[in-house]
């Protein structure tokens, strides 16, 4: 491949690459694709002397000023995208540039312009995959650099006629290193370079995941859009780890929805709760100090992609968050964040950059309906309160009185002393109260509209019920049919405790289908009536919220939860992963004395996938581990990790003494040794494999390169591939893992064999390459003459020519010498004339020097040479 | 370790930005612009590779240049308006690394610079811009290009020049050079080492017409330099001349080599004459051109006698070269055209015209006529 060709392609592979930013952005009308490819293929083809490139430059000059045109009217007519519209035009610049090679400077406005759409890329594209090409793009950039200088250079410098560029094996290993080099200059920059950002235009921020089935808004038959969407929402580390089973019923709690309008559900909680900032992390509600926050609670550490809704989650009530990355002496002002909670137990955490948020969550989880009741079943029936129920049950029977103010006064006040004598017997109870008569009663101040204030509640209430209950009570009119409070009220008489009631309208919800694939509700049905009889199959939200309501009916104060269920486990990177498609919807109802109760009515198991089995889940697991890695330590790089990095750094350095020498450095040593665990029989391998090459170049004196189709190298990365493969083969050895750990490098090195020669050519020596192998036996059997002659003479000199050679054996018997003579001049002609010896030729050649040299062997003994008259 | 940085220190380096390099830095400053503003990482990734790309340019053009020895080699005879090439050694004195894209320039002495710049028809003192200096078609100083000196071996870098006009040339020294890797800064290391380049005249393949001048045949003095006549004389030895002839005592008396002169039997000698005059004062180019076109044809008489195996002799305002004939002598007739400067003065001025061989005048268009009265033959040069 010459110099130019292999400027064009380098500038090629530019193209693509940078092109290959916008196309897997997801963001290019599919038009602009199939145009620039066509293009880009068209315009490698479109080049002298297969055309006159001057006669095209009328046509291109008006395309690009019509296509300037229709981006114009793109962005000021049709009101597209500015950025998409500008990039159409510089894709159009970049094929016309493309199509249109002739000097030296369009080659480099062709990479200038790749630049620019990398730059494009960057704004469009924050995927792994434009990591991959970045690289790509590094490592075709430096040569195609290198190559255009050292091309450009040669025709400014006017090499004399006939000394054209040639680059030589060297330079383009050269340029390769010096990619390696560019590529660490940018790795350092990247991190160095402070994160000071200005933000006059934009904001830090990254694309998150478009949540389906999660969201601050729950509306019925909206939810099927769930659909299969696999994308990773969160991945979490336990440090305690946890029983698989246990992750699979994991509810990761995110949002809590309070009010119901009969068709949609929202968040109405208007009630904050403190967060404290402590040096340690944030408290959620805390009294005491950090230890008394965190004490008894259990730990995740979650990182979770930017999403619409900015709620942390965490299988439970969150107690503390500690932003692992906090730089604590940093106030949350500078920072652009803060975390705002409320008393629903959910948190979000504002920030300025929409970035994906890593943070570890304490939590306490919540009991399930079964644990409670379990526990409040041996109370049930202890206290006698039925008077208290009638008393409530006559105030029920004056609606009109409510219409009145004085009535309506009369009325709160009996309401308040029937709660201070109802709490004053609770608080006599041994045990916390049985929930029935003061649920009711809950159940009949709703009803009634009794407003009371929530101090006042707080009084007969202490842990807050009433509160609780008036947010969480109410149940719009004409949700519930007939027939659906018929079923909860069978349920209630069959079990009037509101813990069993909860656990047996849970197993009842249990008994229907769940389905992505909803009916559609026609307009005035109750939706509720019609999934519980008659399509008695639904989604999440429609359990969740017929479940909800029918505690409510029942006077049980519950809400409905959003978040996700379940989570698979990369063993790659050691860590759960909680996809999209696993949002879920359960509810929460509250017992006074055990808070809430987490129930589940979906059917259906819970949702948990262990590593697969095949190679290609490892690879993906592989591939969500790099995007972790990517989107945690490139896209979303800022100045608080780099002030963390600094730590840790300060940290290393100040640890002699063994203490903790900082989080980073650890990670990167625990890696280290996961990667060799994980490796084991392959990295001895590996280490044999490179030992023995070495061994063997050493042994041969040959370069330690790539030369051609080598067997020690062959079977080095033979070994090295079959332990990759068996190492990352799960379950151990297969026929698979065989044929690939053969096939792999075999093809392997075909491929790359084919490839080397194609771009640097044959890796033989140029002398050799010229001269076929025919011509090079007839030298190997004059070496052989040579050979004979020195074991005669006992020494011969170095630069014996061929005519010193024939005086030197001119003692030999005349048949000999002839045959000599006949040789060497067949000899001079092949190797300094050019000439080619046919095959036959050679083989007959081949076989009177071997008689030759029997002769010369057989000749008698020289007589000792008489010295020269002078 | 401070020895060394002093050593690096004290090497001048002369760094300028090319136009790419200009492009290439203004669009790392958008970048980085872009970048900070909206703390997009990738485009803080776009520029670390910039910056990257900078800086490792920066350092590689150092090592390029570190421990590199340049030394001219001969570059044979040197003709005016022919492509010619000046030849350099390049050492590499590095242990390990290979230095690239290295670029010797000559530094033309000013005057000489003028003259060359005169001879292509431009004002003494160059644009300063590079395009500029492109644009009105100065080719600048030789520059020879070598692709890859390998660390502790040597390499030949041939510049090819072709130098508009005869005469000396003067070097102060050269740049050596490289833009080296990427081409978007060109790092230049002054070494100062003076240096002469004889450019013979050019030597035309077309002669103009051979007028007949006035005097008669019967006038010459048939004598000429010879193999197998009498001995005619001795004369200092010149390079192409035949070994066997040199008188060894006289030689050894003298000092110097002195050959032997015989007498040809048929001698057909002639006597070149250049009237080398130039009028007093300012002269217009076409009269210098003339003037340059006169010697070029001078030059090209005497290669055709050489060619043609005849003696000749030849003889300006400002001297000549006594008779003889081979290369040797024609390089001898050509130092002297090389060097010849014109005699200026007011016409006319009169030759001291050869006694030996037939008499031919190159007379440019303002020889008088009583100068060029006095030849048999005289080859008449136009203004271009």
């Amino acid at each position: 491949m010459s110099t130019l060709e292999l400027r064009k392609l380098l500038v090629y592979a530019m193209n693509l690459i940078a092109f290959g930013t916008l196309h897997l952005s997801g963001e290019m009308n599919a038009a602009v694709l199939v145009l620039f490819y066509a293009g880009l293929v068209l315009s490698w083809f479109w080049e002298p002397p297969r055309l006159v490139l001057e006669r095209w430059r009328l046509p291109w000059t008006v395309a690009t000023l019509a296509c300037f045109a229709f981006s114009l009217a793109d962005v000021f007519v049709w009101k597209e995208f500015f950025l998409i519209s500008a990039l159409n035009f510089v894709l159009f610049l970049q094929v016309s540039k493309l199509f249109q090679r002739e000097a030296h400077k369009d080659y480099t406005q062709s990479m200038a312009l790749s630049l620019l759409v990398m730059t494009s890329g960057a704004a469009l594209n924050d995927n792994l995959s434009y990591g991959v090409l970045f690289a790509l793009y590094v490592l075709a950039t430096t040569p195609s650099l290198v190559v255009q200088h050292l091309v450009e250079e040669t025709d400014r410098n006017r090499l004399p006629e006939g000394r054209g560029l040639r680059l030589e094996r060297p330079v383009l290993w050269v340029t390769l290193g010096l990619a390696a080099l560019v590529f660490a200059g940018a790795a350092t920059f990247f991190f160095v370079f402070p994160r000071l950002g200005f933000g006059f235009f934009a904001k830090q921020s990254r694309r998150g995941v478009a949540t389906a089935g999660f969201g601050e808004k729950v509306e019925l038959g909206e939810g099927g859009s769930i659909g299969d969407n696999q994308e990773i929402v969160m991945r979490v580390k336990f440090p305690t780890p946890p029983d698989q089973g246990e992750v699979a019923t994991m509810h990761w709690r995110g949002l809590s929805l309070n009010e119901y309008d009969g068709r949609a559900w929202r968040d109405d909680h208007n009630a904050p709760r403190e967060v404290l900032h402590f040096d340690q992390g944030y408290g959620i509600g805390s009294q005491g100090g950090w230890s008394e926050t965190v004490a008894g609670t259990l730990a995740a550490e979650v990182y979770l992609e930017p999403m619409p809704s900015r709620v942390l989650f965490a299988p439970g009530q969150i107690s503390g968050i500690e932003l692992t990355l906090n730089s604590a002496d940093i106030p949350d002002s500078v920072m652009g964040r803060r975390l705002v909670a409320d008393t629903s137990g959910q948190v979000v955490y504002e920030a300025r950059k929409e970035l994906g948020v890593r943070y570890l969550a304490h939590y306490r989880p919540l009991p399930s309906g079964e644990q409670v009741a379990t526990g409040l079943r041996w109370a049930a029936g202890v206290t006698d309160i039925a008077h208290l129920t009638a008393g409530m049950a006559a105030l029920a029977q004056s609606p009109d009185a409510a219409s009145l103010p004085r009535q309506r006064e009369a009325r709160d006040v009996a309401v308040r002393d029937y709660l201070r004598r109802w709490n004053a017997l609770a608080a006599s109870l041994p045990v916390p109260p049985p929930t029935a008569a003061g649920l009711e009663v809950v159940r009949q101040a709703r009803l009634h509209q009794v407003s009371l204030e929530e101090g006042e509640a707080a009084e007969v209430w202490s842990d807050g019920w009433w509160t609780l209950a008036s947010q969480y009570s109410s149940v719009p009119e004409g949700t519930l049919s007939a027939r659906t409070v018929a079923l909860t009220d069978e349920l209630r008489r069959r079990s009037p405790d509101p813990a069993d009631y909860a656990r047996a309208l849970e197993r009842e919800l249990q008994t229907r289908r769940y389905t992505l694939e909803m009916k559609q509700a026609v307009e005035g049905e109750n939706v509720l009536d019609s999934f519980l009889f008659e399509w008695r199959a639904g989604h999440c939200e429609y359990f969740a919220t017929a479940m909800t309501m029918m505690l409510r009916q029942q006077g049980i104060p519950a809400r409905i939860v959003n978040g996700f269920l379940g989570a698979d486990y990369n063993s790659v990177g050691d860590y759960w992963a909680v996809r999209q498609n696993y949002a879920h919807s359960w509810v929460e109802a509250y017992f006074p004395g055990r808070g809430w109760v987490q129930f589940d009515p979906t059917p259906g198991g819970p949702t948990v996938q262990m590593p697969g089995e095949s190679i290609w889940s490892t690879l993906q697991m592989g591939l969500d581990t790099a995007r972790l890695a990517w989107f945690r330590w490139v896209v979303e790089y800022d100045f608080e990790k780099q002030a963390s990095l600094l730590r840790d750094a300060f940290a290393q350095t100040q640890s002699s003494d063994g203490t903790d020498p900082g989080r980073f450095s650890d990670a990167a040593r625990e890696l280290f040794w996961t990667i060799l665990r994980r490796t084991k029989a392959t990295f001895w391998e590996a280490v044999l494999a490179v030992v023995a090459t070495l061994l063997f170049r050493l042994r041969t004196k040959r370069r330690l390169l790539w030369a051609g189709p080598d067997w020690t190298i062959g079977t080095a990365w033979l070994l090295l591939s079959a332990g990759v493969i068996q190492s990352a083969w799960p379950g151990g050895w297969s026929g698979g893992a065989l044929a690939l750990g053969v096939g792999v490098p075999v093809v392997g090195t075909f491929v790359a064999y084919r490839l080397r020669r194609a771009l640097l050519g044959s890796d033989e020596p140029e002398q050799r390459r010229s001269r076929p192998r025919r011509q090079l036996e007839v030298s190997g059997l004059y070496l052989r003459l040579l050979q004979e002659l020195e074991r005669r003479t006992g020494t011969l000199e170095v630069d014996l020519t061929s005519r010193g050679f024939l005086e030197r054996s001119s003692r030999y018997p005349a048949e000999v010498v002839a045959e000599l003579e006949a040789f060497v001049a067949v000899y001079e002609q092949t190797r300094f004339g050019g000439e080619l010896l046919a095959p036959a030729a050679v083989s007959a050649w081949r076989r009177r020097v071997k008689k030759a040299v029997k002769a010369m062997r057989r000749a008698p003994p020289w007589e000792p040479a008489t010295p020269p008259k002078r | 370790m401070a020895t060394r940085l002093r050593k690096l220190m004290r090497a001048p380096r002369k760094l300028t930005f090319t136009r790419e390099g200009k492009w290439f830095v203004g669009m790392t400053i958008m970048v980085g612009f872009g970048a900070v503003n909206t703390s997009n990482n990738l485009l803080f990734l776009l520029l670390g590779m910039m910056l990257g790309l900078i800086i490792v340019s920066g350092i590689l053009s150092e090592w390029v240049l570190q421990k590199v020895e340049v030394s001219r080699l001969g570059s044979g005879d040197l003709y005016a308006g022919a492509e010619s090439s000046l030849t350099y050694a390049l050492t590499n004195r590095k242990a390990f690394l290979a230095s690239y894209g290295l670029v010797v320039v000559e530094h033309e002495e000013r005057v000489s610079r003028g003259r060359r710049r005169r001879a292509l028809g431009l004002p003494a003192e160059p644009p300063r811009g590079a395009k500029e200096r492109e644009a009105e078609g100065d080719p600048g100083s030789p520059r020879a290009l070598a692709i890859r000196v390998a660390a502790g071996a040597s390499a030949v870098a041939v510049a090819s020049y072709r130098f508009p006009r005869r005469g000396i040339y003067r070097f102060d020294g050269y740049d050596l050079t490289t833009r080296f890797p990427f081409g978007f800064f060109e790092k230049s290391l002054p070494v100062f080492a003076g240096h002469e380049l004889l450019v013979f005249p050019a030597i035309t393949a077309q002669l103009p017409a051979i007028g007949e001048g006035t005097q008669t045949q019967g006038d010459l003095v048939r004598q000429a330099e010879g193999r197998g006549g009498d001995f005619l004389g001795l004369r200092a030895y010149r390079e192409g001349d035949d070994p066997r002839q040199i008188h060894w005592k006289v030689s050894a008396r003298k000092n110097a080599l002195v050959t032997r002169l015989h007498e040809r039997e048929d001698a057909d000698a002639v006597a070149i004459h250049f009237y080398s005059h130039l009028p007093e004062g300012e002269v217009a180019l076409e009269t210098e051109q003339a003037f340059e076109q006169a010697v070029e044809v001078t030059a090209s008489l005497c290669a055709q006698y050489v060619r043609s195996n005849k003696q000749f002799s030849l003889h300006t305002l400002s001297g000549g070269v006594t008779e003889g004939g081979g290369p040797g002598h024609l390089l001898a007739c050509l130092r002297h055209l090389a060097m010849l400067e014109a005699v200026r003065g007011e016409a006319p001025l009169q030759m001291e015209l050869s006694r030996r061989g037939s008499r031919l005048l190159v007379a440019p268009a303002w020889t008088p006529a009583s100068v060029v009265g006095q030849f048999e033959r005289v080859v008449p040069v136009e203004a271009a």
